[in-house]
């Protein structure tokens, strides 16, 4: 449960397997989402090396709106550090994805990921991208509150490949 | 019939070709012909026979079919055909009509199966079949369905995981559900239904694809519980999805479904319960009960199902149960799996165990439900399901709940007990020593329930009394469980006096003591375990009793003389033997029903004769069979035990004789102290004598002088004011003396209180053992201070005695050679006014002799003169002379 904008959004969050093994079950799950993290180890270059296939993946398998956000983790191991930061940044201008450092770790950045994403979505909600009444894009209105005449739209489901992916 | 009648007679008039011979050319032209209409005609054909022909259509054309499903995709009719013919062929159903039975009854039963094998080995057939649900028209998109369903009835496991790898796979299939046909809809329901058997996976993307909001608008649009199989279907993939697959029960309550399930249980009117309930919902309501089970059963993760027991009071649907649970015109088969069900709601969970013992029977005066249940229970015209629902509802009620355990003993006590109402207590008893021998089975453990983990329960129950008949005294509840037990009976009816017996002892020296005060116990125990006689089910009970002695031993404090710890495993080593007795106690863990009762707290016996053992019970034995075993066997262990604790004995012994020296010691310091005290007591008093004496001397002395002041008064003016100086300074210092002494003697004898208290509270401080050490490093202490006082108050004493002395000494001396000086002083006035005396006596002498030569001289001068004139005029004239 977050709050954006005085709205109460409610995530529901999946986390999908990250190994090569598992991506068909982990398509499954691209569909009916309405934003994903993509989460590559700063720390082991192939991880980030993957990420273009995996992009392919999320971009062909969801709806075009899907908001994707590209997140490098174990921000901690600094000494261990394999990616550049600017190298991360870099990935995401290209590719139109918002780009963050975290570590699940030490927490750091790690709900703020979360929030991100759920104002991006917030945000195409507003802008009329999303149409909150299909369910099929993950967003479903909660129950009415006295408070609120608006609804509260709930992002479902973010697909977060987990940080030991590819 | 035509056709078949064909078939009859085709071969005898030669002209018809056989089954065979048609598929052969039928599958050529669907090959061979360039024409779609011609191809579509020899699939309808196919289709056809392939009822009446399956082998043979299944055998030939079945890769051809195939061939049709992918190029011949953009013609509807024809895919359709295929995939009817496929159906057909797949199909495991056996052949409907009793005609083409008979034809062919040469067929394997599984011929199905093997074809769906053959379908199966090349994935692409799958993805093919997927690929054709893009479709919308209903000609191609139902019999895919109706296939894939088939095919996943007959090969689950290959067919998910190729759903599974296949790109959106289950996203398609799920989509079935939202199509507006129903008969695809409830079709795609079936086919769900079978994809979700048995893999976690599949059942998290379904669920993930919004399955619980899809199904739960499903069943509500189809009429909650009076609705027809579809919900039936719905609720059948609910289960499928949520069946041990805590992920999606997480999801189901994060996603507040559980607060839209009680609106399915909600209660026709009650003018309609005449009517009574319909087959369908009937198995309805039995599906809405399991998903409630389903999600807050004792399998599931702790928090998850604490979890779930809550949202599903505060949403009402606890409520909803109850209110079923007490209705009337409820089938006994809802009534008991609604009783089941209530159960696992409240199960440990103490606000719904609250809730629920506070729910009302309507009857007339209202009873508590969980009174009218035990009612139930031990009635033994209930069906026997509905009595071990009740059964676990009462446990479930009691689990991990104090509160519930102890109401439940209040009722059986005499002070709380009313008279007129019926209490859960009184059923229990009553069930308890019923003739019914189940009945006594389950009062036995649903007592056993209320004192599970409860030591001041089982000391509760101990005050319980019986009234067993008139005129007789009253018997405690302890002692006629016994008295029934050696009577013997049913199996069942002891199994459940042993198993009651065994948890009230467990872990209760007390109820241990009460128990063996009975000395008929112990012997009656004794034969049981000895005896080797009797079936599968009398070496239980042997074994019971076994496990009952046992405990005996394990929890004895040795208060009952006669029947010490020692005592009991010497006549078990005796009497029994050790082997024998642990063979009779792993009897016990060997038996079927015991392994049977242990796997879950729900009971899950069919037959009433099959009622053994209760899951609690099991708990307990399983936990304290070897403590048991270690405390009967004679084993060093148990020496080892006993020594140490001689050790610990000695050691408290030896504890409390170094005290009693302590104390001793401090005696002997107490005498000497009080011996020096009244040493130096009397060395005052004497000094105070000598001082007396001293002041006798001077008081002699003082006469003495008052002798001489008298023989020479105005010498000893000054002399008596000097005394009398001398007398008040004396008397001064004596006094002074005295108080301080007093002064002293006060101190000391206080010290001495002081002391003497101390000593008696170390005293009374040994008897409590458990403080000693402490206390004893505490006492030592301050009986070195006090020591210490003590010769610095010896010390004090010893140097005010030398002032004292000193003083006194010094006075005296003072005084002494006072007055010596002025004895001298006044001797020396003495011997000169003696002097004088002597000087005036010579000159007196000498007068003497001068007046009497001048009386000679007057004589001879011729005057007449008599002595005494002579004298007196001497005198005169001396006088006048002087």
């Amino acid at each position: 449960m977050i709050t954006i904008d005085g709205k109460q959004i409610k995530l529901q969050i999946w986390d999908t397997a990250g190994q090569e093994s598992f991506r068909s079950i982990t398509r499954s799950y691209y569909r009916g989402a309405a934003g994903a993290l993509l989460v590559y180890d700063i720390t082991r270059r192939d991880t980030f090396n993957h990420l273009t296939t995996w992009l392919e993946d999320a971009r062909q398998h969801s709806s075009s709106n899907m908001v994707i956000m590209l997140i490098g983790n174990k921000s901690d191991l600094e000494a261990r550090r394999d990616v550049k930061k600017e190298e991360g940044e870099a990935f995401a201008r290209e590719h139109g994805l918002v780009f963050m450092e975290t570590s699940a770790k030490t927490a750091a950045n790690v709900e703020e990921a979360f929030i991100n994403t759920a104002k991006e979505i917030y945000q195409k909600i507003q802008d009329g991208v999303f149409d909150i009444n299909n369910e099929a894009n993950g967003i479903k209105i909660g129950p009415q509150h006295s408070t609120s005449s608006q609804g509260l739209p709930s992002g479902g489901g973010g697909a977060t490949p987990g940080g030991g992916c590819c | 019939m035509d056709l078949f009648r064909k078939y009859l007679t085709g071969p005898q008039e030669g002209a018809q070709p056989t089954g065979a011979d048609t598929v052969e050319r039928l599958c050529d032209r669907v090959q061979s012909s360039t024409l779609i209409d011609d191809r579509r005609d020899a699939v309808r054909a196919l289709k056809s026979l392939s009822r009446k022909f399956r082998l043979e259509v299944g055998a030939q054309a079945m890769g051809i079919l195939i061939g049709i499903l992918q190029t011949d995709r953009t013609d509807a009719e024809i895919v359709g055909y295929a995939l009817d013919t496929l159906c057909n062929v797949l199909s495991t159903e056996p052949a409907d009509d009793e005609d083409e039975a008979e034809t062919a009854p040469q067929l394997p039963e599984d011929i199905g199966s093997q074809f769906t094998e053959m379908f199966v080995k090349e994935q692409e057939n799958v993805v093919i079949l997927l690929s054709l649900l893009e479709e919308y028209d209903f000609h191609i998109r139902w019999p895919t369905v109706r296939l894939l369903t088939m095919l996943l009835a007959n090969r689950s496991k290959e067919i998910q995981d190729i759903i599974l790898s296949s790109p959106m796979g289950v996203s398609k299939l799920m989509d079935l559900l939202s199509d507006s046909r129903e008969i695809i809809r409830n079709d795609g329901l079936l086919l769900l239904i079978q994809l979700t058997r048995g893999s976690t996976n599949i059942q998290k993307i379904v669920a993930f694809e919004n399955a619980f909001e899809r199904l739960l608008s499903i069943i509500s649009e189809e009429g909650d519980s009076d609705g027809g199989i579809v919900v039936e279907d719905c609720f059948l993939l609910l289960l499928n999805l949520l069946k041990n697959n805590s992920s999606n029960q997480n999801f189901f309550k994060e996603g507040s479904y559980i607060q839209r399930l009680p609106a399915f249980f909600e209660l026709p009117p009650p003018d309609k319960t005449s009517e009574g309930w319909s087959a369908q919902k009937v198995t309805n309501i039995h599906l809405m009960l399991q998903l409630v089970r389903t999600m807050v059963s004792p399998n599931n993760p702790m928090q998850q199902t604490t979890l779930s027991q809550k949202v599903m009071h505060n949403c009402g649907l606890l409520e909803k149960l109850c209110n079923i649970l007490m209705a009337s015109g409820v089938p006994a088969d809802v009534l008991t799996e609604t009783i089941n069900t209530v159960s696992e709601v409240i199960r440990g969970s103490q606000g719904n165990q609250e809730y629920f013992a506070s729910v009302l029977a309507p009857s007339n005066p209202p009873r508590p439900a969980i009174v009218v249940l035990l009612m139930s229970m031990v009635n033994e015209k209930q069906p026997f399901v509905l009595r071990c629902a009740v059964l676990y509802c009462f446990q479930s009620f009691l689990y991990k709940n104090e509160l519930g355990q102890s109401q439940i003993i209040q009722t059986l006590l005499p002070s709380t007990a009313e008279v007129n109402t019926i209490s859960a207590g009184q059923l229990l008893c009553g069930g308890l020593f019923s003739s019914d021998s189940l009945s006594t089975w389950f009062a036995a453990v649903a007592l056993l329930h209320a004192m599970v983990d409860n030591v001041s329960q089982k000391e509760q129950l101990l005050r319980v009394q019986l009234a067993t008949s008139l005129g007789n005294p009253p018997v405690s509840l302890l002692q006629q469980c016994t008295n029934i037990l050696a009577q013997g009976g049913k199996v069942q009816t002891r199994m459940g006096l042993l198993m009651l017996l065994c948890h009230w002892l467990s872990h209760c020296p007390i109820t241990v003591t009460h128990f063996l005060n009975n000395n008929a116990n112990v012997p009656f125990l004794i034969s049981q375990i000895s005896s080797s006689e009797g079936d599968e089910m009398e070496l239980v009970i042997q074994g019971l009793c076994a496990f009952l002695l046992g405990l005996c031993v394990l929890y004895n404090q040795d208060q009952v003389q006669g029947n010490e710890k020692a005592y009991l495993r010497q006549i078990i080593e005796k009497r029994i033997g050790v082997e024998q007795f642990t063979d009779k106690l792993t009897q016990v863990s060997k038996h079927e029903s015991y392994s049977r009762a242990a796997k879950r707290p729900e009971m899950n016996y069919k037959r009433a004769n099959e009622v053994f053992f209760d899951y609690e019970f099991t708990r307990l034995f399983r936990g304290l069979e070897n403590e048991v075993l270690k405390a009967v066997s004679p084993s060093q262990d148990n020496e080892v035990e006993d020594n140490k604790r001689k050790v610990a004995l000695d050691q408290h012994e030896s504890i409390v004789k170094q005290f009693q020296d302590l104390i001793r010691e401090q005696d002997g310091q107490l005498n000497s102290l009080r011996a020096e005290l009244s040493e130096s007591q009397g060395k005052i008093s004497e000094a105070d004598s000598k001082l007396e004496e001293f002041l006798n001397q001077v008081q002699q002395l003082k006469d003495q002088n008052a002798l001489l002041k008298a023989q020479r008064g105005q010498s000893s003016l000054f002399f008596s004011l000097l005394s009398n100086a001398l007398v008040f300074s004396q008397v001064a210092v004596a006094h002074k003396v005295r108080v301080m002494s007093r002064n002293c003697k006060l101190k000391r004898a206080a010290e001495i209180e002081k002391l003497r208290s101390q000593l008696m509270a170390g005293n009374t401080e040994d008897t409590a053992n458990t403080a000693i050490l402490s206390e004893r490093n505490a006492l030592s202490l301050k009986v070195a201070e006090l020591e210490e006082e003590l010769s610095e108050r010896a010390k004090e004493k010893s140097k005010l005695q030398d002032d004292f002395t000193a003083l006194d000494q010094k006075a005296l001396d003072q005084e002494k050679s006072e007055v010596e000086i002025e004895k001298m002083e006044l001797q020396t006035e003495l011997d000169s006014t003696k002097k004088e005396q002597e000087d005036l006596l010579v000159l007196l002498a000498d007068q003497d002799t001068k007046l009497s030569s001048y009386k000679t001289k007057l004589k001879d001068l011729g005057q007449n003169i008599t002595d005494d004139e002579d004298d007196d005029l001497d005198d005169d004239d001396d006088e006048d002379d002087d």
